[in-house]
């Protein structure tokens, strides 16, 4: 774990085209942005500015053209598919607009999931683990049903709760309220509140103002650049 | 438009595309291949058939009656050539046996002494140089080999002249044998094929001018060689080839009158296959509707995906103003399009199958049978269309369904996809609508198959159809799969935790996931479960039944010969009566048997004589066989395969002395509820003549005597034997106003008899052939000479159900591939998830694999313990009846090999399947789905 001074997240410069066609589309141009620990930033922005695409960059799931990402200390750019795959898996918990649960699991295997994957709990101690994270996003009656059994919120409850399974530093959100009604939406940005004041880093996306109130930093982009950045 | 739609379509799915083609031209090609192969070995039938039986049509030679056993050659080859006008030509032999005499050895052999310009069959010159004219013979390469004669030895070669039968007696008219003695020497020695048939191994041929001088049979011949016009075979139909030749026959006949044999071998053996091939077509009918049932399915569920991913466009269209039929249409034409490539690209390959690899291939098997012949391949209209039929039949009725999902496509997918799936305005009138009920209707044809397979099994054996007759049972048999295939369908589950229990221990975090994903999908694992199942049920019921026969071949051929040599007799003549004129007498056994220091205590058996029995008063009454023996069985018969059910195998001993004692089957001791001690009468030849006899034996199973057992049935019927003295036989088969016969008669069919231990019995088998097989008529088996050839049997079984194997699983790995393909398409979101949190590439095919090699090796191996009990509950029931012992064996080829190929193709399929999608980044993956 980085000093509590440094940043956990250094954004340096990054760029970021697509090819369309035979045209390339720069979706960034030159974003630099540093992130502390514990920090909970909201990335806004209309569409196409390119948020969305920062985000993936900064959870590892996407790479610059050009730049350098760091992640507590770790250059992503220099990281081969392996180890990005596991600086993923211990140091970022990922929320989808769409929840991407395991429609095969239930709640309570779908939290175990990144915990078998690293290896670092028991079997006992995972499943303990689940119910207790399950417990915490409010959904521990829940555990044993499946994600077509369960509404939006709950769904979006139990992928909060996955991305806490490996203890990450950082959680980032793309769009975690966009599929859900105002006061799901509300009671999932507390639950996310409460993880940033238990001193997890929150990085995520939203176009709805209402939402990025919960952020102390706002990151406003526009066209592939850094608009301004707001401290609330 | 339709079809530039389709073409699109094709371009954005290659790869289900390609395997939708690969599995119908696989299919296609392997049903061609086989229907075309089965159609060349017919249309080349008559080739071959000449070549194992002489390349000629009508053998003509005087009967053992006539005065003059030689042909008069120039006015009967006249006669027989102008008989009919479809006799092409008519050539003159001296046909006999003689004996051969070289290097201190001696044999019978086979003359052919043939005309220079015969040009019939092939003779293929190992050594030297075909020059018979001056007294040169050729010898056949086995005699040669035998005696170790090469070119330019001399043999010896005596001559028998025949002597005619005297009418209505079975010997010979006239006191002394005329022999003519001579010594030639060999000029070539030379492999034959079509001259005389195959089976003749010993053999010389010499010019047939040259020997009717050393004979001295001046314009005389043995036989006369026929040939017709060979486009009468051409035809295609081997039965009406039969009919015409025999009918040139009966026209030869007319011409010569009675005094003549014809011999019309060849027209005879090619009647008898027509009705093997029909059964043969209708085995490959039926497997070839297996294997599109499994392509069917296949296709079914490829095409079913691609409809569901089109969905939105297709509710594009309709918002377009597209007609229901124009989706149906799309569905159904891509399939078309599909077929066409796929049947046409199979039908191809087939026919190159066909030439280049089946038919090398059986050349090569009849090469080695010492049959040289040249094939013609053939895949005519009539081979092909059936395959094409079934397949386009098969395609259509798998893509009925999708398209009519198509069809029904609501716009609302393409507004809003989330509730499409609710009751929109245009379902209302689908609810009003009244409409059968399909689902009962296909219960009630499900249903009305099954009595209709057993009624029309009646109805067709009773009509003598064997074709008719081979698809009903074949048919019956897919029933049984199917059924099977469904009961056992149940076990994959539980199999499926048992493979991923066991595979929990190599790979534990990558079976967390896999056993969640399988245990969890029933839909796409009962597909692929019923793909595997139904492909491995069969050959596992053949190859079980193949494991339990090689289990049991050496307690079959035991219980069959009875004793470690079995010795029977085949006689001359089929009247009753006169077979009995070359039966041997008791005295062979104590003086020419006797010469064989090797064999043991031979116990001679005499025919069986029919006889009716009844209790002490007459109240229940049977028909058995008696036979007489001439001394204890028991010294020779293998003892741990006896079962008496009363007394004991001092019985055996006992009925050799007390001419008033009876050894019965147990059947038949129920049949007319008599015990041990117990009295019988015995009906004998002529009036009055009753005999009674006290049981001292009863038996449920006697090794070498089908008739002791322990079915009631069988003794009602009269299948029952039962034993008693030489002396009680004689007696039974006298009248009683006639003399009895000398005890040295001819009466003995058959002698068991034990060896010396350490002899060798294959070489004891063939020296005793050799010494009697000609002069006493008799066939000689030996235990271990018997186990050799089932042995050799077996092995070759086991060959053919590999191949049925391989073939049947050929269509269920094209079937498990898509599967994969399909299931793993349709997971990218997941995929990409399980990406996004951190899983790695290899994780990821590895759990893919594992879930993969679950449901297939699962199902799998329902298919085989499916396949594997139904061998067993038809070997039991088999053995039941038949009062054998049985071994319970587990076939360790085929079912393996399932094995492997279920294990290999979910390998592949999943790493194909998955290599693509897992190289893309998390992101990517996502947003593609």
């Amino acid at each position: 774990m980085s000093d509590v001074n440094e940043p956990i997240i250094v954004v340096d410069n990054i760029h970021k085209s697509y090819l369309m066609g035979k045209d390339a589309v720069p979706a960034l141009r030159g974003v630099s942005l540093d992130i502390s620990p514990g920090e909970f930033v909201c990335l806004m922005g209309p569409s196409g500015s390119g948020k969305t695409t920062l985000l993936n960059i900064i959870g590892g799931l996407d790479e610059p053209s050009r730049g350098h990402i760091a992640i507590d200390g770790d250059n992503l750019v220099s990281l081969s598919e392996d180890k990005l795959a596991l600086l993923r898996l211990n140091k970022i918990g990922f929320v989808f607009q769409n929840y991407n649960l395991l429609a095969n699991f239930t709640a309570l295997e779908n939290v175990e999931a990144p915990m078998v994957l690293s290896r670092s709990y028991g079997r006992r101690e995972r499943r303990k683990r689940a119910q207790e994270l399950l417990d915490k996003v409010g959904l521990g009656d829940r555990s044993h049903h499946y994600p077509s059994e369960l509404s939006g919120g709950q769904q979006q409850r139990v992928a909060i709760a996955r991305a806490l399974a490996n203890d990450p530093p950082i959680l980032i959100g793309d769009e975690m309220t966009g599929d859900l009604d105002s006061e799901t939406g509300f009671a999932i940005m507390r639950l996310i509140k409460q993880l940033n004041e238990d001193g997890m880093t929150i990085v995520f996306v939203t176009h709805d103002p209402r939402m990025s109130k919960f952020a102390g930093t706002v990151v406003n982009l526009q066209d592939g650049k850094l608009l301004n950045t707001e401290r609330q | 438009m339709v079809l530039s739609y389709v073409l699109r379509n094709f371009r954005r799915r290659k790869v289900r595309t390609i395997l939708m083609v690969m599995s119908l031209m696989v299919s296609t090609a392997l049903i061609v291949m086989m229907s075309a192969t089965v159609e060349t070995i017919r249309r080349s039938n008559v080739d071959l058939l000449s070549s194992s039986i002489g390349r000629y049509d009508i053998a003509v030679s005087k009967t053992d009656i006539s005065p003059d056993p030689f042909i008069e050659v120039e006015r009967t080859s006249q006669i027989v050539a102008t008989a009919d006008e479809r006799i092409t030509d008519v050539y003159p032999r001296i046909v006999s046996t003689v004996d051969l005499r070289a290097n201190g050895e001696e044999t019978e052999a086979t003359l052919v002494a043939r005309v220079p310009d015969e040009e019939i069959g092939l003779i293929d010159v190992i050594s030297g140089t075909l020059d018979l004219e001056n007294g040169g013979v050729a010898l056949f390469e086995d005699t040669a080999a035998n005696f170790g004669v090469e070119v330019g030895d001399v043999i010896n070669v005596a001559y028998s002249f025949p002597q005619p039968r005297a009418v209505g007696e079975p010997t010979a008219v006239g006191a002394s044998e005329r022999q003519a003695v001579g010594s030639f020497p060999v000029t070539a020695i030379v492999r034959q094929s079509g001259v005389i048939a195959t089976f003749v191994r010993d053999g010389l041929m010499m010019d047939f001018a040259y020997v009717q001088d050393w004979l001295g049979l001046d314009n005389r011949a043995t036989t006369l060689i026929t040939l017709v016009e060979p486009a009468i075979y051409e035809a295609g139909n081997s039965e009406d080839a039969a009919l015409e030749v025999r009918e040139i026959g009966i026209a030869v006949q007319q011409n010569l009158g009675e005094d003549y044999n014809y011999s019309l071998d060849k027209a005879n053996i090619l009647d008898q296959s027509s009705a093997a091939f029909l059964v043969l077509q209708a085995l490959i009918n039926t497997y070839g509707l297996m294997a599109f049932g499994v392509v069917g399915l296949l296709i079914h569920t490829l095409v079913m995906t691609n409809v569901q991913e089109q969905r939105r466009e297709m509710a594009i269209l309709r918002i377009l103003g597209s007609l229901r039929n124009y989706l149906f249409t799309i569905v159904m034409s891509e399939v078309a399009v599909i077929g066409l490539f796929g049947v046409g690209f199979g039908v191809l390959l087939g026919r190159l199958l066909n030439q280049y690899a089946m038919v090398p291939w059986i050349e090569s098997l009849l090469a080695q049978d010492g049959i040289t012949v040249t094939i013609q391949p053939q895949v005519s209209f009539s081979v092909v269309l059936p395959a094409v039929i079934a397949a386009f039949v098969v395609l259509f009725v798998s893509a009925i369904k999708p398209a009519r999902d198509a069809s029904r496509t609501k716009v609302m997918y393409a507004i809003n996809p989330g509730v499409a799936d609710n009751i929109q305005l245009e379902d209302l009138a689908e609810l009003r609508e009244q409409r059968p009920n399909t689902r009962f209707f296909i219960w009630g044809l499900v249903l009305l198959v099954a009595v209709g397979l057993a009624l029309g099994l009646d109805v067709v054996s009773s009509l003598g159809n064997p074709a008719w007759e081979a698809t009903l049972f074949l048919s019956a048999i897919l029933w049984m799969v199917l059924g099977l295939g469904f009961v056992f369908l149940i076990l994959t589950r539980p199999l499926e935790r048992l493979v991923l229990f066991i595979i929990s221990f190599i790979a534990p975090r990558m079976t967390y996931f896999a056993e969640r994903n399988v245990s969890r999908s029933n839909k796409r694992n009962t597909l692929i479960s019923l793909l595997v199942l139904f492909s491995g049920v069969l050959p596992s019921f053949l190859a079980t039944q193949n494991a339990i026969s090689v289990a049991n071949i050496e307690t079959d051929v035991v219980l069959s010969l009875g004793a470690p040599v079995e010795i029977n007799v085949f006689t001359r003549f089929s009247e009753p009566g006169l077979e009995s004129l070359d039966w041997l007498k008791p005295s062979f056994i104590d003086t020419e048997l006797a010469a064989f220091e090797d064999v043991e205590d031979a116990v001679g058996i005499t025919s069986g004589y029919r006889a009716d029995i009844s209790d002490a008063v007459g109240m229940r009454t049977n028909s058995l066989e008696l036979l007489g023996v001439t001394a204890d069985l028991g010294e020779i018969l293998f003892e741990d395969m006896m079962i008496f059910s009363g007394g004991d195998a001092s019985a055996l001993e006992q009925i050799v002395t007390d001419d008033d004692a009876i050894i019965i089957s147990e059947g038949l001791a129920e049949v007319l509820a008599v015990s041990l001690g117990g009295t019988l009468k015995l009906k004998g030849a002529g009036l009055d003549h009753e005999k009674e006899f006290v049981v001292i034996g009863i038996v449920r199973r006697l090794p070498g005597f089908g008739g002791f057992g322990r079915a009631r049935s069988t003794a009602q019927s009269g299948g029952s034997q039962a034993l008693i003295s030489m002396n009680a036989y004689y007696d039974m088969i006298t009248d009683p106003k006639e003399a009895l016969p000398e005890y040295d008669s001819q009466i003995l069919t058959r002698i068991l008899a034990g060896v010396r231990v350490g002899t060798d019995a294959v070489q004891l088998d063939q020296d005793l052939s050799n010494e009697f097989g000609f002069s006493r008529r008799i066939r000689v088996d030996t235990v271990d000479a018997e186990l050799e050839d089932a042995r050799n049997q077996q092995r070759q079984s086991q060959v053919f159900l590999l191949v049925l194997t391989l073939i049947s699983f050929t269509t269920a790995v094209f079937g498990v591939f898509a599967v994969i393909y399909v299931t793993i398409y349709s997971r990218r979101a997941e995929i990409g998830m399980m990406k996004a949190v951190g899983t790695r590439r290899w994780e990821l095919t590895g759990m893919l694999i594992i879930e993969s090699i679950a449901m297939t090796l699962s199902a799998a191996l329902a298919g085989i313990v499916a396949g594997a009990t139904m061998g067993y509950l038809f070997a039991y029931l088999e053995n039941i009846g038949s009062e054998r012992p049985m071994i319970f064996a587990v076939d360790s080829t085929v079912m393996p090999f399932v094995i492997i190929m279920v294990v290999l193709a979910s390998i592949i399929g999943a790493v194909f399947s998955a290599r693509r999608i897992i190289r893309y980044k998390a992101i990517e993956i996502l947003r593609m789905s």
